[in-house]
């Protein structure tokens, strides 16, 4: 669960980074979120739950910016047009 | 479009939702650990409710919205500016429950406990996405030319009217909002883990919303008789939020833990 979290964060980020009008990000990084929190109560694999929690959140987190301002751009440009 | 892109073309209104999470995060963070509650299901429960919430506020807004011609949705471009258009917020708070509904479920955790403490992230959050429907231009007021009238100089690229003067509608639900947390934790800090702060907190914004609505002058929500959808919802809101409160006040002076 910690490693899945931590790669589906990472996904996330790069997802809203890259292509932030697709809302993929915003799915990826609530799954990691929950398998983060989840696999926080697995002492050997705290750690890497917990950065897989915290990669989610950012990830949550730069997903919903991303698409707020992509749907406000996009507005902007149709209006422009 | 990536997000360099974008980040050169940064807009208020994302902003504020984003510094909306945040704060209400943080503000829930704070009261779980105030009152001892294990985090585990806290941070579930925050990415199941923004997630559900942004769906119900999505599906609401298509359900609601007369202006959508559902006859051009299979085209791809069409399509997507629809997905990137509007949210009502009831739909949000719809979306929430059944997330958490969705979250007791499968996780079998004690969702009462994260609601009834936490329940101020809600109109924390709507107070920051209503400053940004203000600096966005949506969600206008009627026209208006008193004190704290606002003049959008141009139609904001969503049909906001042009150069008159409008009633700060958006600003004052913020305010309202903000107030309404304050009672809301105050409320909290004296009942404790109780369903009292939920029920006051329908009770409070349905009676807010239904009165706000009157000012509304943006036209793409839906109606039936003579309330708006928003209205019809605070009627159930209020009523239901009543017999709640009722309930959880009655169960208190039995001496039963709500």
């Amino acid at each position: 669960m910690a490693v899945a979290s931590l790669v589906l964060g990472i996904l996330s980020i790069i997802n809203a980074l890259f292509l932030p009008a697709f809302p993929l990000g915003i799915v990826l990084s609530i799954v990691g979120i929950v398998l983060g929190a989840l696999g926080k109560k697995v002492p050997e694999k705290a750690g890497m739950a917990k950065a897989g929690l915290v990669c989610s959140i950012i990830g949550l987190i730069l997903s919903i910016l991303f698409f707020a301002l992509c749907a406000a751009c996009i507005g902007g440009l149709a209006a422009s047009a | 479009m990536n997000a360099f892109y974008l980040l050169n073309n940064i807009t208020p209104y994302g902003v504020m939702i984003v510094v909306g999470i945040l704060f209400s995060g943080a503000y829930g963070y704070f009261m779980i650990r105030k009152y001892n509650i294990d985090d585990t299901y806290y941070w579930i429960l925050w990415a199941y409710s923004i997630g559900f919430g942004f769906l119900g506020a999505k599906l609401l807004y298509l359900l609601v919205d007369g202006n959508i011609d559902w006859s051009r949705i299979s085209e791809r471009e069409y399509a997507f500016n629809v997905i990137r258009g509007g949210f009502v917020f009831y739909g949000g708070v719809l979306g929430g429950i059944l997330g958490f509904a969705f979250a007791w479920l499968i996780h079998r955790c004690d969702v009462k406990a994260y609601i009834s403490v936490c329940i101020g992230c809600l109109p924390i959050t709507h107070a920051f996405g209503r400053i940004g429907c203000y600096l966005a231009g949506c969600c206008y007021g009627i026209p208006y030319d008193g004190p704290f009238a606002v003049v959008y100089e141009s139609d904001m690229g969503i049909g906001t009217p042009e150069g008159i003067g409008l009633f700060p509608v958006q600003l004052l639900e913020a305010v309202l909002n903000l107030f309404i947390a304050i009672i809301i934790t105050i409320l909290i800090f004296h009942f404790g883990r109780s369903l009292v702060s939920v029920a006051a907190y329908g009770l409070m914004y349905g009676i807010v919303r239904f009165i706000l609505e009157y000012l509304r002058y943006d036209s793409e929500r839906g109606s039936f008789l003579f309330f708006s959808t928003s209205q019809w919802i605070s009627i159930v809101a209020v009523a239901a939020s009543a017999i709640m409160l009722f309930v959880c006040l009655a169960k208190g002076r039995k001496g039963i833990v709500n």
